[in-house]
């Protein structure tokens, strides 16, 4: 690693060399890429099966939903909030996409299903941007109801009567590449095109750093900090949407852990809980991590049990690794 | 005067800046001794290194005879060393008695129980050393800026300081409270204990001071005693030049009204009546709470309007929140530096904050325009930053200032409002912001000016207004109007003497 700090003339520098600069940075910067690579290593060396293209290729199908929905959840923490009902809006979503999709044809259904998951977040938003509540208690009241009717709309049991064609996106290719690895990234992109290229991307960090400096700038606070709890419902309803195309049903009870999982991602990935700094290459990483720790876990055949005391201690070591490295 | 304490060789770099470039100073037992400099010149750096918020990269620190090491404010403390911080450490939800003894081991009983008797008495005995009588029962949110420094000030004298360091103890009290400090600083001498106060205001480096050491650009220029030394002197020595005029008003001749206030009322304000010329500057005078503060947030769109009307240039304004009066073109510079700041942003992007829909198209920014006129403001306002991306955080106070000023005029704002636009900044830069102010005026813009620094409130406003209790009691204009009218109307006394 260079120790030079100094600002580069970055006028001399192509588009690309620029991004790929900035991608370096940013990841570098939310100083958990050593944990993942160190993981890595360990990994390939204790089980042989690890360090394949196969392998990778089922990592990153498997954290595909869990990309998603922490993208989502980074712009609600970016602006200083929380929300833990992504699980829930996934669920409600999902259930009544799946429901209607017989009746209304794929498409529409699918649409629907994302209007709901928007609309979910949308209300969150407004609850804490407008009414000023406390968006741990607001999304909290959202993870209750939105999770009850996903079982009261389907009386507890999966709703399995999907299309065929459906489950092409949960486990179809195209190419080489799975439909949902496709999807996820596609969305990272896009999240992070949002937020460094556009008023609203500008302004949600700004909140997360200011909220009343950015208010006193003339700027309407309440929209922007309500649609960025509007997309984490969207994305949480586009992970639902590739969920019930995997599983080929939605199951009222799905994703109970998203909002850990996703909060815990996005946190190890470098994003301040208090708002206003990190980036999605971060929660990309921080994704990854948890993917890793799964897939190598399985891998060794460690009894589930014993899964999760595992990524506890990932989360507290990474968390304390990065706060150390801050310090020195 | 024996040594009491002796800073040799202090160095300290943060990444880009060099704080503090190997600083030397020495103060004397029973010392108050004067610390002078311009924003950014290391005077707070190199006091949180002496009392352990902040390490040094290389240096000594001899104390009382000895070398010492403060690796955390508490250490500093058990040491005799306290500072009162110019951002207020209390814990606003506790009371004035339990913040004065936080941290200090006697409020327990063997048990382990806190001895509330002993907690209020020792509150009260550091408030009576100040001279200074409240309620100490009360939550320190309930005080008002002013009583919260004089809690932190009590704070430290309770821990039996023998090396007291001030960071502009004043800035957020009244005249009275001011006289009580320095009674109190004056007493403490007497009991041998040492002062190193950090300070913008000469008045008080003359009155207060034995000897005076001025940094500039973390260098210490030099220490002289304060019988010795003049004001132009020192701040020369500050700025680096000598300074033509503190406060180079220019005459321009008023144009048309470009805001008017008719009759306004709001919870605090009764019937306010006023209009402004382009190229105007209009002052507002009056005591804390008298409504300036809430007459400015009303033409911002901050504050519930009751009844009466704002027009801009004659048509008026339905103001519900600072989203229309950005639109309308009135810009708010806030008295608290940090509402005007995204300080986890970039310079650039906080100079286009309140511009965004210049910079933008249907949403996507175009970032090569917002750095153009970053670049262009950055020059004209001579801001310090090593690059257009450093974020805010990193500049000194003066430069942040001028980030907010950059970013209202990015907005093209006709109506400024100006709430303490010199606060917490050197005098380099406060000419600066005055040249400023002149320069907007003669574009025609119109400018309220909410100053409690009663000098640049009568040099550089056309026109001064004194509000009490939230009316206009008087209207002076700047050729025939004295420092003591002002507060004698403010205060709503009659001068007599």
């Amino acid at each position: 690693m260079s120790e030079s700090k100094s600002v580069e003339n970055t006028e001399s520098k192509s588009p690309m060399e620029k991004i790929g600069q900035n991608v370096y940075q940013k990841v570098k910067s939310s100083g958990v890429i050593l944990p993942l690579i160190l993981l890595i290593a360990a990994l390939s060396i204790i089980s042989p099966d690890f360090l394949t293209i196969n392998n990778f290729k089922n990592i990153l199908r498997q954290v595909s939903v869990n990309l998603i929905f922490s993208v989502g959840t980074a712009f609600v923490i970016l602006t200083g909030g929380i929300d833990v009902s992504v699980g829930a809006m996934l669920a409600f979503s999902a259930v009544i996409m799946a429901g209607l999709m017989p009746t209304v044809g794929m498409f529409p259904a699918v649409l629907i299903g994302l209007a709901i998951g928007f609309s979910l977040g949308l209300f969150n938003g407004l609850a804490v941007a407008w009414l000023k509540l406390p968006a741990f208690i607001v999304t909290l009241a959202m993870m209750l109801a939105a999770r009850a009717f996903a079982f009261i709309y389907t009386g507890g049991y999966p709703v399995s009567n999907i299309p065929m064609s459906f489950r092409f996106l949960g486990s179809g290719y195209i190419g080489p590449f799975p439909v949902p690895v496709i999807i996820s990234l596609g969305v990272l992109l896009i999240g992070v095109l949002v937020l460094k290229y556009t008023t609203l991307g500008r302004f949600i960090y700004g909140i997360g750093g200011n909220r009343d400096a950015v208010k006193l700038s003339g700027v309407n606070v309440i929209k922007y900090e309500a649609l960025a709890y509007g997309i984490n419902g969207l994305l949480a309803a586009l992970a639902g949407v590739i969920m019930t195309a995997r599983l080929s049903s939605a199951v009222p009870s799905i994703a109970e852990s998203a909002p850990f999982d996703a909060i815990a991602a996005v946190v190890i990935g470098g994003v301040s809980l208090s708002g206003g700094k990190g980036s999605l290459w971060g929660v990309f990483v921080g994704v990854l991590i948890f993917g890793v720790i799964s897939n190598g876990l399985n891998l060794m055949s460690v009894p589930s049990f014993w899964q999760n005391a595992v990524r506890g201690i990932v989360i507290f070591g990474a968390i304390l690794f990065d706060r150390l490295r801050a310090r020195s | 005067m024996d040594t009491f304490l002796e800073l040799r060789d202090i160095d300290k770099s943060f990444p880009g800046v060099h704080a503090v470039d190997h600083v030397n100073i020495e103060v004397g037992r029973a010392e108050v001794h004067m610390l002078l400099g311009e924003n950014g010149a290391g005077k707070s750096t190199l006091m949180k290194i002496l009392s352990g918020a902040q390490q040094a990269d290389s240096g000594t620190i001899i104390y009382n005879g000895r070398k010492i090491n403060v690796p955390t404010p508490k250490r500093a403390l058990e040491l005799g060393i306290g500072m009162v911080y110019q951002e207020l450490s209390l814990v606003p939800t506790l009371t004035v008695a339990e913040n004065i003894v936080l941290g200090s081991d006697i409020a327990k009983n063997r048990l382990g129980v806190l001895d509330w008797d002993s907690i209020d008495r020792r509150a009260n005995e550091a408030l009576e050393t100040l001279g200074v009588n409240f309620d100490t029962s009360k939550k320190v949110e309930e005080l008002g800026l002013g009583k919260q420094q004089l809690v932190e000030i009590a704070k430290i004298i309770s821990h039996e300081a023998d090396l007291i360091i001030l960071d502009e103890p004043t800035s957020a009290l009244t005249e009275a409270e001011q006289e009580k400090l320095f009674n109190t600083i004056n007493r403490l001498k007497k009991q041998d204990v040492s002062f190193i106060y950090i300070t913008h205001k000469m008045e008080e480096v003359f009155e207060l001071g034995d000897r005076i050491t001025v940094l500039r650009n973390g260098k210490s220029i030099n220490t002289l005693p304060a019988a010795e030394a003049d004001e132009d002197q020192l701040v020369k020595m500050m700025v680096g030049r000598r300074l033509e005029n503190q406060y180079p008003k220019e005459e321009i001749e008023p144009k048309e009204t470009i805001l008017e206030v008719k009759d306004l009322t709001t919870k605090k304000l009764k019937g306010i009546s006023f209009s402004l010329r382009r190229g105007e500057i209009l002052g507002l005078g009056g005591l804390l709470g008298a409504g300036r503060s809430e007459l400015l947030e009303a033409i911002f769109g901050l504050r519930e309007v009751k009844s009466g009307s704002i027009l801009l240039d004659g048509k008026p304004l339905n103001l519900r929140s600072p989203v229309d009066a950005v639109k309308n073109n009135i810009a708010l510079l806030t008295k608290d530096r940090h509402n005007g700041l995204v300080e986890t942003l970039q310079v650039d992007e906080n100079i286009t904050m309140a511009d965004i829909e210049e910079i933008s198209n249907s949403g996507w920014l175009r970032l090569t325009e917002e750095e153009k006129i970053a670049e262009k403001f950055i020059k004209e306002l001579e801001i310090a930053t090593p690059s257009l991306d450093q974020h805010v955080k990193f500049l000194s106070g003066g430069n942040q200032q001028k980030v907010v000023l950059a970013k209202w005029l990015a907005s093209n704002a006709d109506v400024f409002l100006l709430h303490e636009p010199t606060r917490g900044i050197d005098v380099g830069t406060k000419v600066e912001v005055y040249n400023l102010m002149n320069d907007l005026a003669a574009e025609g813009k119109g400018i309220i000016l909410v100053s409690s620094e009663l000098p640049e409130l009568l040099s550089m406003s056309d026109r001064i207004l004194v509000l009490r209790e939230g009316k206009i009691v008087s209207e002076h204009d700047r050729d025939d109007v004295t420092q003591e009218e002002i507060v004698a109307n403010a205060a709503g006394a009659s001068i007599t003497d």
